[in-house]
C-alpha cells in the first residue's frame, strides 16, 4: 500500500471535510440573512404595488422598485394582485410592466437554454400576456421540457388563438389519463371557443377510445350545444362510449339527458346502468322516478344502490318511492331501500364523487 | 505462512480495488444527484404547478393501509389519511387479523357496516372475513381478514382498489397534509412512470399535534439521531442519483404510489418476503423490461412521510438484519438480471451496483478488517497505512454524509433550529465511531439468517408516536 498516497487522500479528505463543515456553517448563516433579505424584498415590492395601487408612487418609481427585485418575487406578488386588482386599473398595470425593461428582460427568459428560467417566462405571461406574444407562446407551447410544456397550457386563456386549441386538443387526445384530465381543465377554462374544434374533431373521430374522449370533454365544457352529440351516442355499440355518454350527462339537467339515461338504465352492461342511475339522481330526473325505481331490482347489487340513492336524491317522491319498496318486504328492492334509508348524509355525497367519477381513467377499460 | 502473507497482500489490494471502484461509483451518484434536486428544486417552487396539483386534474388515489395490533393509533391514522389535501381518493384499511381491538375501533370510529364482496380482481390471500364502508365518512373501505401478513393485507387491499393509482401506506407512518399530491406529480410531468416513491423522515424527537409534525426536531436520542443523516444519505442523494440513471430499485413500502394495473399484471405482491417493497420493485423491473414497455420509477424528494425509527439496539438490530437478508434473498431469486443486457441499465448497473456494492459490502468490511489485523499481526501490513487506510474510508464515508446534509440544508432545511442543526452535523460526523461497525455486523448476520431460512419479521417493538416525541 503506497504510504505517500493514502496520507495525501487523508489530508485531502480533513481539508475537504473542514470546508465542507464551513459552507454548512457559512450556508445556513447566508440563508437565514437571505430570508431576512427576502422579507424586506417582499415587503419593498408590495409597498410600491400598493403606493401605486393608492396613487401615491408614479409610475417611474413602481417600475424602479420593482425592478430592483427578483423576477420570482414580483411573479409572487402579481399573482396576489391578479385577484385583487380589476378592470381599467389592472390594465393599465399590464400595460405599464408589459413597456419596461424589467418585462422584456424576463420573457427573454423564454429562449434561455435552462428550462427553469423559460418557466419563469411562462409564468409571466401566464398573467400579462397578450396577443402579441403569440409566436412566444406557440413556441414555448413546443418545448422539450415537459414542465414547461404543462405550466404554458393556462397561458392560452389570455389569448384567443384557435391554432393552439386545436393543439391543445389534439394533445389531450393523445397525452396519458393524469395530462388529459389537466388539459381537460385548462380547456375547460378557454370556453366557448374550444366548442367549434371540439365538434369537428367529433365529427372526424374513427376510434371509440377518442370519441369517448371527446364526450367527455364536451362534458367538461359544459357545452350544451353539443348535448345532442352526447345523447346521439346513447346507443353506441362501445361500452365505453355509452359509460362516458351515461357520466357527461350528469353535467346536463335536461328533458333530453333524463330520457337518454333513462334508456341507458336498460343497457346491458351493469357498470354503465349503475352510472345512468347515478347521473339521473345528480339531474334530479324526477319525470324518470318509475325507471329508478324499477331498477332497484336490478340483478346487479352496485346498480340497485344507486337507483335507490338516485331517488333519496329526488326528494319527497323519491322517499316515498323508497318507503315503497321497503314495505314491500325483503327482497332486493327492500333490501336496497333499506340499505340506502340508512346512509348517512357523508356517506350518502361518498358515493356520488367517488363510485364512478373517475371517469377519464375507467375509458376505455370495458370493451 | 508465505501463502497467507501472499493472500494477505492479493486480498488488500483486492479490497483496495473494490474500496476504489465502489466510492467512484458512489461520487458519480453524487455528481448525478445535485442535478437532480437542483431540478425538483425549481419544478416545487412553482406556485402554479401546485395550484394546478391541488385541482381536480389528479387522477383518483387509492390508499391502501395495512394494520396489524394498531389500537392505539389506527383511528387517529385513518383519520389523517382522510384529511390529506387531495381531491378525489379512498382509503382502504386491512384490518390483518389483530388480536387486539383494532377492527372494534374501527367499525365503532366509522360507524361501519357490512357490504358485498368487492374484489376486483384475483389476488390469492388470506380468508376475508367481511368488507365494510363507513355510515359516516365517506371513501373509507375497511376490510377485515384472517392474518397473513403485510403483502397479503396489501393483495387483499389491491384487490378492491378502485382506481388507477395505488399508495402503500404504514398505518404507523405519518403522511405531510399534501403529500399525496406531491407524489402524484411525476404523473403529469412523465407519462410513462409506473411507480414513484417519496421521502421517509425520522419522527422521533419531533413536536407533534394531532397526528401531524409541527415542529421537525433532531432527536436527542443516539440511536435514533445517528438514522437521521443515514436517511438523508439514502434518500437526497442515493435515490436521486439512481432517477439519473433509471434505476431506482426501491420504493419505500411505507410511502410509494403505483400504477394498479402494472400491479396486478405481477401478480401484486409477494408472500412470505421481508423486504415486500424492494421485491416488487425489483419484479416490477423485470416485467415491464420484458414486456418492452417504457416506463420510469423515479423518487421524488418533496413528498414527506414521517416513521417512527427503532431506538434500542435489539429493535434496530432486527430491522437492519431483515432488511439485508431481503436484499440477499431478492438478489438470490432474481440473480440471472445481473449483468444481463435484455434489463438494460438495471440488469447492467443497477443490479451489479446493488450485488457488489450493497450485497457483499459488509462483508468485504468484515473481511478487510480482518485481514488487516492478521496482516499487523504477521507484520505484512503496516500499522501507519492500514490507520491511514481505515481513516481514509471512513473519511470518504464521511464526505458523502455531508453532502447529503448540505443538499438538505440548501433546498428543504427541514430542521430550523440552530442546535438542531449542530445535533444533525454532529451525528453525521460520529457515524464511523461504533455505530457503522454494528450495522456491518447486523448485515453480515443477515447472511446467516438467510443460510438457515429465516423468514420471519422478527418482533420490532415500536413505541407509538405519543412517545416519539419524548425522544426529544
Amino acid at each position: 500500500m503506497n504510504f505517500e498516497l493514502l496520507a495525501l487522500v487523508v489530508t485531502t479528505e480533513t481539508t475537504l471535510m473542514l470546508i465542507m463543515l464551513g459552507v454548512l456553517v457559512g450556508r445556513r448563516m447566508v440563508l437565514l440573512r437571505q430570508e431576512e433579505l427576502g422579507t424586506i424584498e417582499t415587503s419593498v415590492a408590495s409597498e410600491a404595488f400598493k403606493r401605486w395601487i393608492g396613487g401615491t408612487a408614479s409610475r417611474q418609481e413602481f417600475l424602479d422598485s420593482i425592478g430592483s427585485c427578483r423576477p420570482a418575487t414580483v411573479l409572487s406578488l402579481l399573482h396576489k394582485y391578479a385577484v385583487i386588482i380589476r378592470g381599467d386599473r389592472w390594465d393599465e398595470l399590464i400595460s405599464m410592466i408589459r413597456e419596461s425593461g424589467w418585462f422584456n428582460y424576463v420573457t427573454r427568459y423564454a429562449r434561455s437554454r435552462f428550462w427553469w428560467r423559460r418557466l419563469v417566462a411562462v409564468r409571466l405571461l401566464s398573467i400579462l400576456g397578450r396577443e402579441q406574444d403569440l409566436p412566444l407562446i406557440s413556441r414555448l407551447f413546443s418545448d422539450r421540457h415537459q414542465m414547461v410544456r404543462i405550466a404554458v397550457v393556462p397561458v392560452l386563456g389570455r389569448v384567443n388563438e384557435q391554432a393552439l386549441v386545436d393543439r391543445l386538443v389534439a394533445m389531450a387526445l393523445s397525452s396519458q389519463p393524469v395530462v388529459r384530465g389537466y388539459l381537460f381543465q385548462a380547456l375547460a377554462r378557454l370556453g366557448a371557443s374550444v366548442v367549434p374544434v371540439i365538434k369537428d374533431r367529433v365529427g372526424r373521430s374513427s376510434s371509440p377510445d377518442e370519441l369517448a374522449i371527446l364526450l367527455a370533454l364536451i362534458g367538461e365544457l359544459n357545452a350544451v350545444e353539443l348535448l345532442g352529440t352526447v345523447t346521439g351516442n346513447a346507443r353506441h355499440e362501445s361500452a365505453c362510449v355509452r359509460l362516458t355518454v351515461a357520466t357527461v350527462l350528469r353535467a346536463f339537467p335536461h328533458p333530453e339527458s333524463a330520457g337518454a339515461l333513462a334508456s341507458l338504465l336498460s343497457d346491458p352492461v351493469a357498470q354503465v346502468r349503475a352510472q345512468a342511475a347515478v347521473s339521473l339522481g345528480l339531474i334530479g330526473g324526477v319525470e324518470k322516478l318509475q325507471v329508478l325505481q324499477d331498477a332497484l331490482t336490478d340483478v346487479d347489487g352496485n346498480v340497485r344502490v344507486n337507483a335507490g340513492i338516485a331517488l333519496r336524491r329526488l326528494g319527497a317522491d323519491g322517499l316515498e318511492a323508497l318507503r315503497r319498496a321497503l314495505r314491500g318486504g325483503a327482497d332486493r328492492a327492500g333490501e336496497a331501500a333499506r340499505f340506502v334509508l340508512n346512509l348517512e348524509e357523508p356517506a350518502l355525497s361518498g358515493y356520488r364523487g367517488q363510485e364512478y367519477g373517475s371517469l377519464i381513467a375507467t375509458a376505455g377499460g370495458l370493451d | 505462512m508465505d501463502l497467507l502473507r501472499e493472500a494477505l497482500v492479493q486480498s488488500e489490494s483486492l479490497i483496495l480495488t473494490y474500496f476504489v471502484i465502489l466510492n467512484s461509483f458512489y461520487a458519480l451518484l453524487l455528481f448525478l444527484s445535485v442535478p437532480e434536486l437542483w431540478k425538483h428544486w425549481q419544478i416545487i417552487k412553482d406556485d402554479d404547478l401546485a395550484r394546478y396539483l391541488g385541482s381536480e386534474a389528479l387522477p383518483a388515489v387509492s390508499v391502501m393501509v395495512p394494520a396489524y395490533n394498531m389500537e392505539a393509533s389506527i383511528v387517529d391514522s385513518v383519520e389523517c389519511l382522510l384529511a390529506l389535501k387531495y381531491s378525489n381518493h379512498e382509503v382502504i384499511v386491512v384490518n390483518d387479523g389483530s388480536t387486539d381491538q383494532t377492527m372494534e375501533l374501527l367499525r365503532e370510529a366509522f360507524s361501519l357496516y357490512e357490504v358485498s364482496p368487492e374484489s376486483r380482481s384475483t389476488l390469492g390471500t388470506k380468508r376475508v372475513r367481511a368488507y365494510y364502508r363507513s355510515r359516516n365518512r365517506p371513501g373509507i373501505v375497511v376490510i377485515d381478514k384472517d392474518n397473513g401478513g403485510k403483502a397479503d393485507a396489501l393483495n387483499a387491499a389491491l384487490a378492491v382498489a378502485r382506481f388507477p393509482l395505488v399508495v402503500a401506506v404504514d398505518a404507523d407512518t405519518l403522511i405531510e397534509p399534501d403529500a399525496l399530491i406531491r407524489l402524484a406529480r411525476p404523473f403529469l410531468l412523465d407519462p410513462d412512470v409506473a411507480a414513484a416513491g417519496g421521502t421517509i423522515r425520522i419522527a422521533n424527537g419531533c413536536d407533534m399535534r394531532h397526528q401531524r409534525i409541527v415542529e421537525p426536531r433532531v432527536p436527542h436520542s443516539f440511536l435514533a439521531g445517528m438514522q437521521v443523516p443515514e436517511y438523508l444519505r439514502a434518500f437526497l442523494f442515493g435515490r436521486l442519483g439512481w432517477n439519473v440513471l433509471g434505476g431506482t430499485l426501491i420504493v419505500s413500502g411505507a410511502f410509494g404510489i403505483f400504477r394498479r394495473d402494472y400491479l396486478l399484471e405481477i401478480g401484486g405482491y409477494r408472500t412470505g418476503n421481508v423486504v415486500e417493497d424492494m421485491d416488487l420493485i425489483v419484479r416490477l423491473h423485470k416485467h415491464l423490461r420484458e414486456k418492452g414497455v417504457r416506463y420510469s420509477v423515479p423518487f421524488i424528494p418533496d413528498p414527506v412521510a414521517w416513521t417512527e425509527v427503532p431506538s434500542d439496539l435489539t429493535t434496530l438490530g432486527r430491522q437492519r438484519e431483515r432488511w439485508h437478508r431481503g436484499l440477499v434473498l431478492t438478489m438470490a431469486s432474481n440473480w440471472r438480471m445481473v449483468f444481463n443486457p435484455r434489463y438494460g441499465v438495471v440488469g447492467l448497473v443497477v443490479f451489479p451496483f446493488f450485488f457488489f456494492g450493497e450485497l457483499l459490502a459488509p462483508l468485504i468490511e468484515i473481511v478487510g478488517l480482518i485481514a488487516t489485523a492478521v496482516g499487523f499481526y504477521l507484520g505484512v501490513v503496516d500499522l501507519q497505512a492500514a490507520l491511514l487506510f481505515l481513516t481514509a474510508a471512513w473519511g470518504y464515508g464521511m464526505i458523502i454524509t455531508l453532502t447529503a446534509v448540505i443538499m438538505e440544508e440548501s433546498t428543504f432545511r427541514t430542521y430550523r433550529s440552530f442546535a438542531d442543526f449542530l445535533r444533525l452535523v454532529g451525528y453525521a460526523l460520529a457515524e464511523p465511531f461504533g455505530y457503522r461497525q454494528m450495522t456491518v455486523l447486523w448485515r453480515v448476520d443477515a447472511f446467516r439468517c438467510a443460510l438457515r431460512g429465516r423468514h420471519s419479521w422478527g418482533d420490532m417493538k415500536r413505541r407509538g408516536f405519543s412517545h416519539a416525541g419524548a425522544d426529544a
